[in-house]
Formats: structure tokens, sequence, C-alpha cells
């Protein structure tokens, strides 16, 4: 069918005309599909349709017009439009000087730590808008990050491990020598995590010989400093708070800035021009061990398979915990009616947990659980009730009997495995 | 033991408070007697203390003027010495238990009503009225302000002399020192208003008189807000400077912090959160107040459960969670931490029953805990064993009076079966809970699924008891309370029949338990205004159908509570629902797949139509009587309670008469369509002597 | 913890342990540091290790009664290098290492007290040009001048690394704990001071030092200008919006989804 709107002006100037003999009529007429908000019925007694009453306006608003000029053809008033992405877009063509940030990725992607130092190299690369800098992230390995131009940054830096994944830091130290030799960044920011940042921060200014500032958690800008930014650590295993001049290479503590939120930036892809040198490595890296996942406290825990009323088949659950290596976490439900205990309970009124990926089954999201999982990056629900707030909250949802999918999921698994096994035999 | 952060003692001025758990100011609408803390009062304080609470805070918003109008709220007169010595049977009462008692004083300005009582002229800084109370009100004038200022002062020498233990002013929702600080009702160009310094004079200059009036021995606190949440109104920048300037006097001892303004009825709910609400909503802004001032700060809202004040503690947000709801609902709260019995505390599900009373001058009661504030009458908190013989009682019914009577008669020690023809324990409130925002509700039924579990009551869930099965058990006590069912049957032109199929109309209950599909384009009729057809309506909008929701009264929810109806109102506008007024359902008939309302207006008699495809009409509950009918002839009394016994918290007089065959007594719906509190209290007051 | 690490060929092995002054979190007194007795502990539950502990620094009494924290583990002494209170220990103990020249060196990931920075082993391996690994768990063997140890990783995770010698590990809190330090033998070990001469740590000097101020975390960053934004922030609850919904699926089907999150997720071991 043709989309050309069909109009009969007579019939809308009618319409129009609330004191014209056919104006009911015709309003109903010329309304037909979209819904008339007011005719006579049958019976002979106003009908009305308050849906249908009014119509976007010009400005995108809804509006009531009693006059009868209301445009019969027009939709009724919707929902308004969603609100358009306000944020500046920045573009930085000559930057007078680089701050090189190397982010976690934990999971492939920007970590809220990450974005923290982001807006921490946004604030010293902007601090003088006549003489700007860039923000240079630079990124090891494979990633899912889609966002790095929300986050901040101008420039990225993409490197390939020689090995896809697993403990590299003396190849990883190698390639930002380079970057070092090549760039020449004014500082160096890295997070000051227990793993990734905290480390090859450490080693990057042994080597590079600059004296860093560790466990940074506010910049200042200080004229009375050399660098013109004064900064303040913790130091003394978190008891003492050292304030000193910024140095080159900083290592910062989780919001030690407020992350990027009001601009977006070009994100420019930047390669080295030198390959990256042979490195001898004397550390191998083994792979990881597995663990028993109910020694891993629940706040810590990356992957968390919980456990709510919807749960009929408890000894079917325990076991996919077992098979998907999971630590178990339960709703407050399941935990008063005596299936699971105290201290797996989730939510606000339990744990708060920060896993990576939280599959709740049978969970319907009580508002003090969805609390307790606002840190979560993926939340897979499990449920019976499409409606529940559990599946509102989820980025992936599966409607149906969880018994019955948590089975299926461990064959799935366990299939795999096999597969992989047979594979490894083969080879 | 756990919760260790809770544990912690604070200093507060010259005041070492126990924990860091305090109820904070409200309005209790208790201080009768021209205002005074009569015995209710002091027991309710007592109750709290004895409990293990760190801080009380009592008196919200008690006044230190006479043009300050306290009679309207039963709040608390600090205007006359008169208080002095009701102040020191409540300070010994708390102190006596080891807890701390201070009181809010304030001058309420515009906020209030003037049209009865001593007529009061109303108040405020440029005579702007006052929207929530539909109040006016007169420009203040210098004369009046230093007369206030000097009544602070007096106020807080009374609460001295009365062996409190410190004052808190209050310059928050909207009371006059705030008013004063707001650009939305300060429009004054002299030195009250314009500039910073000039809008925070009159708080400075209360300040001052205050302190120099009770010295510094004495603790004097802040309440304010956050964030007004106004577009007018002060934000949580302007927030941060001011308490950052009352600070820097060093005259404040705490500053407690609120989140939100409140002087629309929107903004009003944010101030006590009700179940809508995520945990602790405003943290963040008491932890922006925190980062400026230098004395400890105090935060309540929607923080309820021992884990979450642990975590908010714990985290330096704060420095002492007010759990006030969590106290109304179970006064022992912290015994039982220490206990270690946190199943068995009562929480607050955020129904806030009892602020939505408070806001219509009625008492502050608790919908699920009907000894709160009836300690002076002898009801118990906790129900001690029975001396007497042990008995036999059966109940019939598992919603809230059911419950209620299991639980008391378990807890006297007597042998108790209860009957429940659904799966699950909880009756009307498991229905009310499926609503969207809602389902904090079931919290009421949690706690007696864990408490009848823990007392050994021998639950027959899925069970529907008659006359043979009751008289197997040989009960020496039957109790039921087997509510009713919608009653869609008054009005025969609504096409209501028994089968599904031939029926034209359906209930709220066939909606929000799920045994009806929604429709996709709904009329809701809802005669009642209460909670069942705006969760109804909410519950059929959140799948996606097209609501009109439709009542003869003045509008859809006009019998829910000011706190509640707005966080339904932001859901039902959010999805679009059609709100409509002042028209009767007069007809419902067919009209090829389609469905025909007749709606009829109240005040014209016209009528209308409406062409939809689900018709739900709510029209409260019928009482189920036909066991009671069945069983009443058999038994001893006849089925009949006597009130005045029940009504002066007395043993029924036929518990001690001898005789043949069982008693027989019957609660909540099943006698007459009430309500939760209603149902638990008959329950309690009924059950405690068993 | 029960060590399992195989004792068959590094009879003989030399183990250094690094070890610091600590202080207690509330009390403020001076003790052993914790990560630094569990570096102890780890090097204790290496069988047949020649163990050699090395503290560098000043040495007041409070010192001494720490280090005879370490001392009480069954240790019968402790080098201590002698260094002025301002000193950068660094060279000293470079040149402490490269004279005694062990195959494995072992301490805590970071000080309790001073800058604390966790940079030392660093420096000691650049210097040193040896390899640092961080967050030991647990050694399982030594064999033919290898390795083979977990590396805690966060979230309770570990790792097996394999490692040249000589060769410096740190230990943080992931390990195991240290034993009770006992009277006797704290009393009777021996503290062998040794002077060596001192680089002061002049940038240190400029620094100003204070008691940490608390630092709740953040809660939720709600800008906006608008009243009602900030209203609705506060008040809505968490959603995610945007998810997949699969309804009328097979049970396979859906868990063929969740499958692939899991896997795209990295968390399926």
């Amino acid at each position: 069918m043709s989309d050309i709107v069909r109009r009969d002006p007579r019939k809308e100037w009618i319409a129009r005309n609330r004191l014209h003999p056919e104006h009911s009529e015709v309003l109903a007429e010329l309304c037909g599909g979209a819904s008339p908000s007011e005719w006579i019925g049958p019976s002979g007694l106003t009908r009305r349709n308050p849906h249908a009453v009014g119509f976007t306006g010009p400005n995108g608003i809804k509006r009531i017009d009693r006059s009868g000029a209301q445009q019969a053809a027009t939709q009724p008033g919707g929902r308004q439009a969603q609100p358009k992405d306000t944020r500046r877009r920045v573009e930085i063509e000559t930057p007078h000087f680089l701050v090189a940030v190397v982010p976690d990725l934990p999971g492939g992607r920007l970590s809220s730590h990450d974005r923290d130092v982001l807006g921490l190299a946004r604030q010293l690369a902007d601090a003088d808008p006549e003489r700007p800098g860039a923000v240079l992230a630079i990124v090891f390995g494979a990633h899912k990050e889609t966002t790095f131009d929300e986050a901040g940054v101008d420039r990225l830096l993409p490197m390939e491990d020689a090995e896809s994944s697993g403990y590299l830091s003396e190849l990883r130290i190698a390639a930002l020598q380079s970057v070092e030799r090549e760039l020449a960044p004014r500082y160096w920011l890295l997070p000051d995590s227990s793993l990734g940042g905290g480390e090859l921060g450490r080693r990057l200014a042994a080597r590079l010989g600059e004296r860093p500032a560790t466990q940074v958690w506010q910049v200042e800008a200080d004229v009375d400093s050399d660098t013109g930014w004064r900064c303040t650590a913790r130091g003394a295993a978190g008891t003492k708070d050292i304030t000193r001049d910024l140095p080159r290479v900083a290592l910062a503590l989780a919001e030690c800035a407020e992350p990027v939120s009001e601009t977006r930036h070009a994100t420019q892809a930047v390669r080295l021009n030198q390959a990256l040198p042979d490195v001898l490595g004397r550390i191998e890296d083994l792979g990881e061990v597995a663990v028993d996942p109910a020694s891993v406290s629940l706040a810590e825990a990356e992957f968390i398979l919980s456990a709510g009323n919807g749960v009929k088949d408890w000894e079917g659950y325990h076991h996919a915990a077992q098979v998907l290596g999971a630590t178990e976490g339960a709703s407050r439900v399941a935990v008063d009616d005596g299936y699971m205990p105290r201290d797996r309970q989730v939510g606000a009124t339990g744990t708060w947990v920060s896993a990576r990926v939280y599959v709740a089954v049978g969970i319907s999201g009580a508002i003090q659980h969805l609390q307790g999982i606002q840190s979560c990056d993926k939340v897979v629900a499990i449920n019976l009730n499409e409606g529940c707030d559990m599946v509102k909250r989820a980025d992936l949802a599966v409607i149906g009997d969880a018994g019955e999918i948590l089975a299926a999921l461990v064959a799935h698994i366990e299939h795999y495995r096999e597969q992989q096994q047979e594979n490894r035999d083969a080879a | 033991m756990a919760f260790e952060a809770l544990f912690q003692p604070i200093q507060i001025g010259n005041q070492t408070i126990r924990n860091r758990v305090v109820s904070t100011a409200h309005a209790e609408v208790y201080a009768t007697d021209g205002g005074m803390t009569t015995e209710r009062y002091v027991k309710y304080y007592e109750e709290k203390a004895k409990g293990g609470c760190g801080l009380c805070i009592c008196g919200g918003s008690s006044v230190v003027s006479i043009d300050s109008p306290q009679a309207w709220w039963s709040s608390v007169n600090l205007s006359t010495d008169r208080i002095i010595p009701h102040f020191q049977n409540l300070a010994d009462a708390v102190h006596k238990h080891g807890g701390k008692i201070m009181i809010q004083i304030t001058h309420m300005g515009r906020r209030s009503r003037w049209d009865g009582f001593d007529w009061s002229t109303l108040l405020s800084p440029s005579g702007i009225r006052e929207p929530v109370h539909r109040s006016t009100c007169k420009t203040i004038e210098e004369e009046d302000i230093w007369r206030i200022v000097g009544d602070f002062a007096q106020a807080a020498r009374r609460a001295k002399e009365g062996g409190l233990d410190g004052v808190e002013l209050s310059a928050v929702h909207q009371h006059l020192i705030d008013q004063f600080w707001s650009p939305r009702v300060n429009k004054r160009t002299d030195e009250w208003g314009g500039s910073f310094e000039n809008r925070m004079r009159f708080g400075m200059e209360v300040l001052k008189a205050v302190r120099a009036e009770v010295g510094d021995d004495f603790v004097v606190g802040m309440r304010i807000t956050g964030d007004e949440f106004h577009p007018d109104g002060l934000t949580h920048d302007d927030m941060k400077q001011i308490a950052a300037y009352y600070d820097a006097t060093g005259m404040v001892d705490f500053f407690g912090v609120v989140g939100s303004g409140c002087d629309t009825h929107n903004t009003l709910a944010n101030v006590i959160p009700n179940m809508a609400y995520p945990p602790e909503p405003f943290l963040h802004l008491a932890a922006g107040i925190k980062e400026v001032v230098s004395v400890p700060v105090i935060h309540a809202q929607n923080i309820k459960d021992p884990n979450q004040a642990q975590r908010i503690l714990e985290g330096g947000y704060v420095d002492l969670v007010g759990m006030t709801r969590a106290h109304i609902a179970d006064p022992h709260f912290i015994a039982k931490i220490k206990m270690d019995q946190v199943d068995q505390i009562k929480q607050c599900v955020g129904a806030n029953y009892c602020i939505d009373r408070q806001y219509q001058g009625l008492d502050v009661l608790c919908i699920q805990n009907a000894a709160t504030s009836r300690e002076y009458m002898g009801v118990p908190h906790i129900v001690e064993k029975s001396e007497g013989p042990k008995r036999k009682v059966v109940v019939v019914g598992g919603g809230p009076g059911g419950m209620e009577a299991a639980r008391v008669s378990a807890e006297r020690g007597h042998d108790v079966t209860l009957f429940e023809a659904a799966e699950q324990l909880g009756g009307q409130i498991t229905l009310a809970s499926k609503a969207p925002q809602r389902d904090q509700i079931a919290g009421i039924t949690r706690w007696y699924q864990l408490e009848l579990a823990r007392l050994g009551v021998d639950q027959r869930l899925g069970t529907r008891a008659d006359e043979a099965t009751i008289a197997d058990l040989r009960p020496d006590i039957v109790i039921l309370a087997t509510g009713g069912q919608p009653f869609l049957s008054q009005v025969p032109e609504w096409g209501y029949a028994e089968s599904r199929e031939e029926s034209l109309v359906v209930s709220t209950w066939d909606i929000l338990s799920g045994a009806v599909e929604p429709g996709k384009n709904v009329l809701i009729y809802d005669t009642i205004c209460e909670f069942a057809g705006v969760s109804a309506a909410d519950y059929l909008a959140d799948k996606g159908a097209k609501v009109e929701i439709v009542t003869d009264d003045i509008k859809p929810g006009a019998a829910v509570g000011g706190t509640t109806f707005p966080t339904y109102y932001r859901s039902l506008y959010e999805k679009e629902v059609i709100m409509t007024s002042d028209l009767a359902l007069h007809k419902v008939y067919r009209e090829g797949d389609s469905l025909v309302a007749v709606l009829e207006n109240e005040y014209t008699g016209a009528q209308e139509e409406r062409v939809v495809d689900q018709i739900v009409v709510e029209n409260g509950v019928r009482p189920d009587e036909s066991l009671y009918y069945a069983l009443k002839g058999q038994s001893r009394n006849k089925g009949q309670i006597d009130i005045e016994a029940l009504y002066a918290i007395q043993p029924q007089p036929c518990l001690s008469e001898s005789g043949e065959g069982f008693l027989l007594f019957r609660l909540g719906d099943c006698t007459a369509p009430r309500n939760t509190h209603a149902a638990i209290y008959d329950a309690l007051r009924l059950c405690k002597d068993f | 913890m029960p060590h399992n690490a195989t004792s068959s060929s590094h009879a003989g092995l030399q183990v250094a342990v690094l070890v610091s002054i600590g202080r207690h979190p509330l009390t403020a007194r001076a003790r052993r540091a914790d990560q630094d007795a569990r570096a102890v502990e780890m090097a204790l539950s290496l069988d047949d290790a020649a163990i050699r502990l090395v503290h560098a620094g000043g040495n007041d009494d409070d010192n001494e009664e720490a280090l005879r924290g370490y001392l009480g583990m069954g240790i019968d002494e402790i080098n201590v290098i002698k260094q002025a209170s301002n000193a950068d220990i660094v060279p000293a103990l470079v040149t402490s290492l490269r004279d005694a020249a062990p195959q494995l060196v072992f301490t805590g990931s970071r000080a309790e007290v001073g800058e604390g920075s966790g940079l030392v082993p660093y420096l000691l391996a650049e210097a040193l040009g040896w390899p640092v690994i961080n967050g030991l768990a647990q050694v399982e063997s030594i064999e033919h001048g290898v390795a083979t140890v977990l590396q805690a990783l966060p979230r309770g995770k570990r790792r097996r690394l394999r490692v040249r010698l000589p060769a410096i590990a740190t230990v943080d809190s992931n390990a195991p704990p240290a034993r009770q330090s006992a009277f006797g033998p704290a009393r009777r070990g021996e503290l062998a001071a040794r002077a060596c001469s001192s680089m002061p740590d002049e940038l240190q000097a400029q620094w100003h030092m204070q008691t940490a101020r608390k630092r709740p975390k953040r809660l939720k960053i709600v800008k906006s200008a608008s009243a009602r934004d900030r209203f609705k922030a506060a008040a809505a609850k968490a959603e995610g919006g945007s998810g997949q919904v699969l309804s009328d699926v097979s049970p396979e089907q859906g868990a063929e989804a969740i499958f692939k999150l899991l896997k795209e997720e990295d968390v399926l071991r």
C-alpha cells in the first residue's frame, strides 16, 4: 500500500468545524483507523476514546485543541521523542602534548576505574585550552570496547599482543618503551589496580627510570609545582596522604577523577612506525587454574549464578553452578525459604556484588535485589514472567522454565567441553 | 557480633551515643492535652530505648510559638513552661534504658493550616501560599522575626530544663528557617532576603539565640535538605554552601540531611520514600553534605535493614543512620541484632500507613505492628507464654488477621493449626504485591512465614477447612479469618456472572492474580479509590494495555495516602493511563467482540460510552460468611466478641467460663471489609489473652 | 594451608626474604609487617631451603621489637643493613642481593610505613636484571632452575606461571597467613647488624605527609542542572533498558543464547 497521505480538504474543513451538521460523522469517518476521540455510537450516546484525545503539535509536544482544529490525520500524541545526545564533540588536531593511559580493560571493556583514569587524563590534557593535549589510550590485545570516544580518548593505539592472552608483562613493557621512544608522552597514567595497571605501571616506571606517584586519588592545579600539578596519594598502607608534585608517571586509584560525561572524542587510531622488538620472556604463563567458586567471596565473584523463588529443582541448580564454575548467590526469598544460607543473599539487604556476569534464575528482581547488582556488567535473567523487573534489567532474558533451561545449558556446556577435549586429543 | 559498624559509639556535642542508629524526628500525633508529651508518648519512646535504639529525636515539627499551630497534628508544644515536667518523664524513661533523647523544634511558618483552633495568621518571608496544605499566609514583619527568634531560645531552654539531651532545629520540609533560605519562597529585598548572607540571617539569629540560651553543654543540631528538587529551589550545591556556612560557626553539633523539598505532593512523597523507591535513594545528598561539614551527619530515608545500615556506615557516607520507620515496625530492632535474631526483625515494608495517617492528622500506627504506640494500653510487643491451660486453636484463613492470630496464639504456647485455601500465606497481601512497585508489601507475609515456622504452627496450605475438618481437630478455639470476595454482583447491570465466559466484568483480583489475561484496551471502574484500582491499572498498563481508570469519586486513587498516590501517578501518567472522575458505571453490554461501558455523569446525569475489550470493576470486598454461620450455632459463645473487653485490651470473659464446645471468633474482612492494620490489631488484642 | 611444593631437587635452595617494619593499623604500634611475614611463611613452606632474612633501615628500639616478630617464626637471624632513617634503601639492597646471590627473593608487595609505593621489588629486579612476579600465592615446584608457582588474580582466581630463577616474587594478603610469632625464639634469635652507606631520599623530603582523609566511595553522579532530572535520577529504580528478551524459545535455544554470552564474556573455564 502506498504511504502517500490521501486528503479530502472539504472533509477536513468539516472536521474542524464543530458546528457543521456532518461534523461527527465526518470526524468518525476521517479518523477511521486513527481512533477518533469522540463520536456518536449506534445507541445514540456519545462514545469517547480518551486515549485518542490530542495530537502531536509542532513542538513535538502533545496538544489538545478544543476548537476542533485538531488535525484528524495526525497521530494522537505519543510519547515524547528521546532526548538528543547533547554531548559536545571534541577533535584535537594538533595536540601540544600527549597524556598516555594504559587501561586495564578487564573482560575486554573499560572498567569504571579505567574511565576515572581517563577522566584524570582529560583534566591534564584540557587544562590550557590554548595548548591542548591529547589523551592517548594504549590498548593491548583484543577488546570489546566501543565507547572509547565517550570515555575521553583522542588517540587510540592498538597493540597486538604476540600471544592472544595471558601474562605478558615483559612484552608489554617493551611495547610501552617503544611508545615512549616514538611518541614521548608528557604523562603516563595507569589505574593502580592489583594486577594490570598497578603492576604494569610499576614495571614501566622502573624501566623508564621515573619515580612514579602511586595510589594517587586527587590531582589539582598548583602554580608552585614544577609540573603545574600537585597530587595527593595514599601511602603507608593507606593510612597516610602524601601531597607532592605530580610526576611523569602516576598510578591512580579508582575515583581519582570524574569520568568523562559531557564530551565525545575523536578516538583516532595511531600506529607505531617501528616494529616491536623481540623479547625473551623469562615468565611463562601456563594458564588459569580452576578454583572452587564456593571459596570466592560473593562480593568479589566474577561470575554468579543466583537462585530465587522460581527455582524448584535445587539439585539441578547446584549441579549447574558446579558445571558453570559459577559462585552461588540467592534472592532473599530463597534464603528465607531455607534453600540457601543467609551469607549467599544478594542485594541491598544482603551482599552487594560486582560480578561481570550475573545470571538470575527465577528472580523477579525486588528493588533491593536490583540495587545490589547495579555494578554487574552483564545480567542474564531466566524467568517465567516476561514482565518482571529482572527481565527489564537484564541484557539477555530467556523466558521459560528455569529447571529445563539450566539443564539444557549444562548439557550444552558438557557437550562443548567434550568436543574441546576431542579436539585436543586429536591435535 | 556481626554489624560492628552499627555498634560503634559516637560523640555528638557533649553526648555519647551508644550506637549509630537513630529514630529521627517524625510527627507522632500523640502529644495530647495541648501538646504535652503524656503517657502514650513517653511509652512509645521508652519502647525504642528499651529495644536498644541509640538516639531518639522525638517531636517532628514541635512548635516554639503559638502562631505555629500545633493542634492539627497533636505535635509537641514548646511555647510554654508547662512542657518541662512532661519532658522530665520522657527523658527519664529513655535514659533509664541507656538511650538518648532530643527533640526537633521549629516554627512552621506558612506550612500549616490556619482554619481552626486559634485561627492563627500563618507567616512566611514573602507571603507566598503553600500548596500541600493549601495555606495562605502573611508576609512576616521584623517584629515577628525577633519574637520567633526569642521563642526558639526559650523552647531550647525548656528542652534542656526538662532533661532532654539536645534539640534539632528544623530547617527542612519548608519550615520557617528554610523558607528564608529558599529563593522559591523568599523574595524579600530587605536584609532578610536576596543575598546569601541575608537569606541565612534568620537561621543564624535563631542559632545564635539558642546557643546563647543553652550554653555549650547541650546538643544543638540542624536538619536540612540535601536538594529541594524544585527548579526555583535550593540545589545540592546551594545546600553544601549553607551547611558549610553554619558549620563554620562551630555552634552546630550535628546535621541531619533529608533528600528533597516537600511543598508539592510529588516532592513530599520523596521525603518518606515508600516501597516504590530504591533503598537509600538520597544517600548521595547526605554524603555530599558530610564532605563539607566537620560534625556528625545523620541520614534517614529508606534505611530498613541491618545489612544495609552496616554497608552505609562502613562506607563512611554518613555517621549515623536514621531508621525511623524501621523502629515503628519493630522497636526492638537493635536488641534483635544483638541477640542474633535478625530474621525475627519485623521489617518495615514501606507501606507508609504510618505517615499517610499522620498527614491526615491521625495518630501514627504501623500497618503490621499493632502494638506500636499502644504500649500504654498494654498491647504487647512481646507476647508472653500463657500460664493457663494449653488450648487447641484452629485458625482458618492465612491473610494478615489469620497469620497474626496464629502467631499470637502460638506465642501463648497453644497448639495452633492454620488453614489456608491458597498454596501460600498472605491473603490479599499476596494480590497487592503483584502490582508494579508494590512487591515489597509481601514483606509482611515474609515475617509471618518465618515466625510461624519458628513457632511450629501446623500450617495446612492449599487446604480449605470445612465443618468436618475443624471438628476433627477438637478445637477449644476457632478463629475465622476467611476474608471475602470481590463484590461485583451489587449492580446487576454490570453483567457480572459466576462463569467467566458469561461475565461481562472481571475484578481487580482476577487481574492481579493472573487468573484473567490482561486485555488490550481496558476500562477500570473503581468506586473504592483505594490501592486495588490503581494497582490493577498500573499492572495492566505495565503489560501493554491501554487503560482508562474511571471513578464516580473525585479522583482515582483518592483514598490512597499522601505519600503513596504520587508514586502511582508517576507510574500511571508515564504509561499514559487516563484518569477520569465523576462518572459512575451505569451498565455494560456486549457489541460484537467488544464490550461497551455506559457511564453516567454524577452531576448532570449525561451518559456516554466506552468501547473496550475488558472491563475491570473494583467495588471492594463482600465478607465470606458461610463458614461462620455454619459454625456459629455450635459454638459456646455464638461467635460473639465482647467488644467492651476487646476495646479495653482485656481478656474475653468467655475464656474463663467453662462449658462444652469451642469458642468461635471472626476477624478481618470476613466480618466487615476494613484494612490490614484492623485485621492485625483485632487479632492481637483478641488472642493475646488466650 | 598445606603446602605441596615438590621438594625433589632444590636442596640447598637459597631464598632471601626482605622484611620491613610494619605498623598496626589501629594501635599504630610497630610490628612485623603482615605481607612480609607472609613472605617469610612462604619461604618456610619450601623444603630444604636456606632462608636468609634481610632488613634495611633504621634500627631503634621499636624496630628491634618488630624485627624480633620475624625471628619468632623460627628464624635464627636477620641481617640488618643499617641505614639512615631518611635513606633510599634500594641501592643497599641491590648490593646485598648481588653479593649473596640467592635464587629466590620473597617480599611483601608494599611497606606499611613511609611511601609504601610497592616499587622496591621492581626497582631491585630492574637493577639486578631478574624477573619479578607479584601476588605469589603458592610455590608448586622448583626444578632445574625453574619455579612453577601460582599467582593470585583479582576475584579470587589463580594463574600458574613458570619463572626462570633467579627471580623476585612479592606476596600480598592473598598468600597464606603467617604463623604466630613465638616469644622464646623471638628472644633467642639474632639481629646481625651491618653498617652500610646511606643514600638519602631527597625527593621524599619535599613531600607533605598527613593522616589519610576518609574517602567514601562514589555514590551517584547526578550533574544535571534540571531539578526534575536530579530527582528522577535519585528516585528511579535501576534498569538496564534495552536487553534482548527471548520468549517462545525452546530451553535448548535459550541455553544456546546464554552459552554464547558466557563465552563472549569469557567466564567459562
